[in-house]
């Protein structure tokens, strides 16, 4: 049996009269990707702001390592060993881009770098890990789309996490950079990460994910290997509309 | 008795207050300026009033409209030709902007005015109605309907004119607006410049009322701060709402802790209200 | 972003510093005075670099230490307390007072953080004016310093010195280390800050208290020296707006900045105006609009780009500063 590292039991979060996750749970297993995937504001990101403490859930439980972590801080979260990426990428935009790989390093992980030397150090490691050394200089707003979102990648590695936590990192690129960007996860899963993704795309998820949860309007429709999923009524339902799915069934009819 | 006369008072002084804030909010509701020079076109406004009185006899509520339009154009002015300069910049950068002009404004106004308190006194400035065996003073109720009457004119104008709704669309994302062709600089400078208008008045009023010097615009100022903190950005209830508690807590306050502190419960208030809830008691963010 | 000082710009440190500490042996006594207040602004601009130009939060609350510190000083000397004692009484009373204020405080953002640190200076001002301990509207009386003027002017001055050494230290140490890191990344982003691990609550009241203690210590060093105190005197929120427009003259977050900034504004004002005393807050608002147009990442940015692009591009840089920001 596979070790459970991230769990969530019954994690509910509302916004006024919205339910924007609506109990849900979930289980990521060390060493797995698990895709996240489900239609615009199916609450995707809102699950990982809970996960992460930013916007707490209002009920449930979230446990990493057996250990509950649903009412504590976002740097303790961090801390713990769970990292992310943002949708809308976050970088420390007046600093270098070296400077906010530096950031984590210092602050991301219980063994923290205490010393700005070895955390730089690191950083520099991490720079040459997704491929942005020779930017290291340049100030983190005048970089690219795809650049900032490696530099988030670099950001969050350098909290040296067990699990990271990816928000769409390939929305808004090009094949030439989404192959780039796969390739990346790939890579980091190998250093032995635990990754839970979430996508948009249909393609991207399967090709990259072990497992695969289904979101829609806040709750979990469907839970599975990525074939299992993709051919779900439910889940083509949820993303192609009814009529769609009317459509296909007559065709399937008179075939 | 006492308390039903200090319930007047302060319901009279809270519309004054209500009406001292509305430009303040209108301000910082669409632009995201902390309007430090909102005290001193307040003190300008006074300033004509006082002097078409004490100079040309003009009678204080006549020479309102006069106070407004060319505070209205001073406002216009300082927004095209500066503010408008650094308007992305961090927030920050036009508060001390209009700090540094708010320090020039004053100091010369300390020079031509002298540091004096004057008050317009016109002949029916002791007149009160007497009203269930309490008194109210004609001028405060006057002034108190006026301010009312121009606040509530302004929230009509945001609310259903062309100008009013392109100021308001402005806020939402500047970007856009401009990319549609709204010349934002123009509009920022006449929101800006209603903002002035709308102190003059209240200073005009205030000038009656009361008294004005030079320096008392930092008074307004607080005063401003204080009303849209408890009230919440940009609400005709909100304004009217934090001016009355405001008026309510500075008078009873007096009473009960003696007049030395009356300032001081506003700012207890203001951090109070800070603490609970930030974007204020009848808060919603921007100006609707 | 900080980088560690080499050994030459430890030399013209430690060569300015003995320069202020040898010139009472040089000028007079007005001279020394002046450089008093060059010291005495230096530190409010240094210290306000902790939470506005580190942390990106615009506080107003300089003159409210500032005044605490001062009265500190006052009610304690009163009371037979040596001077030193008192301003190490003032930093640990600034230190407290920012401590318990920065918790809800520090909630808050942008305008609102502005609004209510400058609440916090006016009310101690309304507070320092109603209480009997304060002498209330009155002021209070410091023991007068014995001894003649060389003797006391010296002896306020290198007070006022050690401060300031105290502070940009702190300073120094502070940007240089995981702390200064902390804080910028707050300034620069907080949600990603917090998710970088950066304990951003602590942080930013970290950097209250520091930006809270240096003020209170000048504020007793200027308590003893003026020998009598008045509330408007010393909540005077010109004190914050001082400090605040010398960090953003020589530019915000850096060390020398606000020390660069402090003693442009302090020296050329005196220097330039020093004959219309009477007009200097219309000087000092001249300035900051001029600085707030044309300098608004300081003199220290400007002076690098024309090292690196010569004297004959300076109107360019200023006019690329003004044309920055607008709509
Ligand atoms: N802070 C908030 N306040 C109010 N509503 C919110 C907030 N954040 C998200 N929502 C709402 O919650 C729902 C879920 O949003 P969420 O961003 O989690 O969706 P998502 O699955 O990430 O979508 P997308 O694919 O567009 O990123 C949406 O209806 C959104 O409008
Ligand atoms: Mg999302």
């Amino acid at each position: 049996m596979s070790e459970t590292l991230l769990e969530g039991r019954g994690v509910t979060k509302r916004f006024g009269g919205l339910t924007a996750v609506s109990a849900v749970d979930f289980t990521v297993q060390k060493g797995e990707i698990l895709g996240v995937i489900g239609p615009n504001g199916a609450g995707k990101t809102t699950l990982l702001n809970c996960i992460t403490g930013l916007d707490p859930a209002n009920e449930g439980e979230i446990l990493f390592r057996g250990e509950r972590i649903e009412t504590m801080k976002p740097h303790t979260i961090t801390r713990k060993g769970v990292a992310r990426t943002f949708q809308i990428v976050q970088p420390f935009a007046g600093l270098a881009v070296r400077e906010n790989v530096v950031m984590g390093a210092l602050f991301g992980s219980q063994k923290s770098k205490k010393e700005v030397k070895r955390a730089q150090e690191l950083a520099d490691e991490m720079l040459a890990f997704v491929g942005l050394s020779d930017k290291s200089a340049q100030l983190a707003s005048q970089l690219t789309l795809a650049e900032r979102k490696r530099l988030e990648f670099a950001k969050s590695l350098a909290t040296e996490p067990e699990v990271l936590l990816l928000d769409e990192v390939n929305a808004g690129l090009n094949t030439m950079e989404i192959e780039n960007a796969i390739s990346l996860i790939h890579k980091v899963r190998e250093q032995g990460v635990t990754i839970l993704v979430i996508e948009h795309l249909m393609k991207v998820i399967t090709d990259l994910s072990d497992r695969v949860i289904v979101l829609h309007h806040g709750e979990k429709i469907a839970e599975g290997l990525p074939r299992e999923v993709t051919s779900d009524e439910q889940v083509i339902k949820a993303y192609l509309g009814e009529k769609y799915v009317a459509m296909m069934k007559k065709l399937d009819e008179e075939s | 008795m006492v308390y039903g006369q200090i319930l007047i008072n302060s319901i009279l002084l809270g519309g004054i207050y209500a009406c001292i804030a509305v430009g303040f909010s209108l301000v910082w509701g669409v632009m995201n300026i902390l309007n430090i020079l909102h005290g001193t076109f307040l003190m300008l406004g006074g300033y004509v009033t006082f002097w078409m009185f004490k100079l040309y006899g003009v009678d204080p509520f006549l020479s309102l409209p006069l106070s407004a339009v060319s505070m209205f154009f001073a406002g216009y002015a300082v927004q095209r030709g500066l503010i408008n300069k650094i308007v992305r910049a961090p927030m920050f950068m036009s508060l001390i902007l209009t700090f540094g002009l708010q320090l020039l404004i004053v100091r010369l106004a300390i020079y031509f005015f002298t540091g004096d308190f004057r008050s317009v006194q016109p002949s029916y400035a002791g007149f009160s109605i007497p009203f269930m065996g309490l008194s109210i003073p004609f001028v405060r109720i006057s002034i108190f309907v006026l301010g009312v009457l121009l606040t509530s004119i302004l929230f009509w104008f945001m609310g259903r004119t062309r100008t009013g709704r392109a100021i308001r669309a402005t806020r939402m994302d500047l970007d856009s607006a401009q990319l549609m062709g709204v010349d934002i600089g123009r509009i920022y400078a006449i929101t800006y410049g209603i903002g002035a208008a709308a102190a003059a008045t209240s200073g005009s009023l205030v000038s009656v009322g009361f008294a004005i010097s030079p320096v008392s615009d930092v008074e307004f100022l607080s005063k401003s701060f204080i009303i849209c903190t408890i009230g919440g950005l940009g609400n005709i209830t909100g304004a009217l709402a934090g001016g009355l508690i405001l008026g309510l807590a500075e008078n009873f306050g007096a009473l009960y802790l003696g007049p030395g502190l009356q300032n001081a419960i506003g700012y207890v208030l203001l951090i109070l209200v800070l603490f609970i809830k930030p974007s204020g008691l009848l808060g919603r963010k921007g100006f609707e | 972003m900080f980088r560690p000082w080499s050994h030459i710009q430890w030399l013209g440190m430690g060569a300015g510093l003995l320069a202020l500490i040898l010139l009472p042996s040089f000028v007079e006594n007005d001279e020394i005075r002046k450089w008093m207040d060059i010291l005495m602004v230096a530190i409010l601009a240094t210290s306000w670099n902790f939470i506005g130009g580190l942390t990106g939060y615009p506080s107003f609350a300089p003159a409210a230490f500032f005044g605490l510190g001062a009265y500190t000083t006052a009610i304690l000397m009163n009371a037979g307390f040596n001077f030193f004692i008192t301003l190490g009484i003032g930093a640990c009373l600034g230190a407290l007072v920012a401590l318990a204020l920065g918790v809800p405080i520090l909630r808050l953002r942008g305008h609102y953080f502005a609004i209510a640190t400058f609440g916090v200076a006016e009310f101690f001002r309304e507070v320092a004016d109603n209480l009997r301990i304060t002498g209330g509207g009155d002021g209070i009386n410091l023991p007068q310093i014995t001894g003649g003027p060389d003797y006391f002017t010296r002896f306020f001055y290198f007070s006022m010195l050690g401060v300031a050494v105290l502070a940009v230290l702190t300073q120094y140490f502070v940007t240089r280390h995981r702390l200064g890191y902390g804080l910028v990344a707050i300034r620069e982003n907080e949600d990603a800050a917090a998710m970088t691990g950066v304990d951003t609550t602590k942080y930013k009241i970290i950097a209250f208290v520091l930006s809270s203690i240096f003020p209170a210590m000048g504020g007793g060093v200027y308590a003893y020296r003026a020998a009598f105190l008045e509330p408007i005197d010393v909540f005077d929120v010109l004190f914050s707006i001082k400090a605040i427009v010398m960090s953003m003259l020589g530019g915000v977050g850096t060390v020398m900045g606000p020390l660069v900034g402090a003693l442009m504004m302090e020296y050329l004002s005196d220097y330039l105006w020093g004959a219309f005393t009477e007009f200097h807050s219309a000087f000092l608002g001249i300035i900051i609009v001029l600085v707030v147009l044309f300098l608004p990442r300081g003199l220290m940015a400007v002076s690098q780009e024309v090292k690196s692009r010569g004297w004959g591009s300076l109107g360019v840089i200023l006019k690329s500063n003004i044309q920055r920001f607008k709509v």
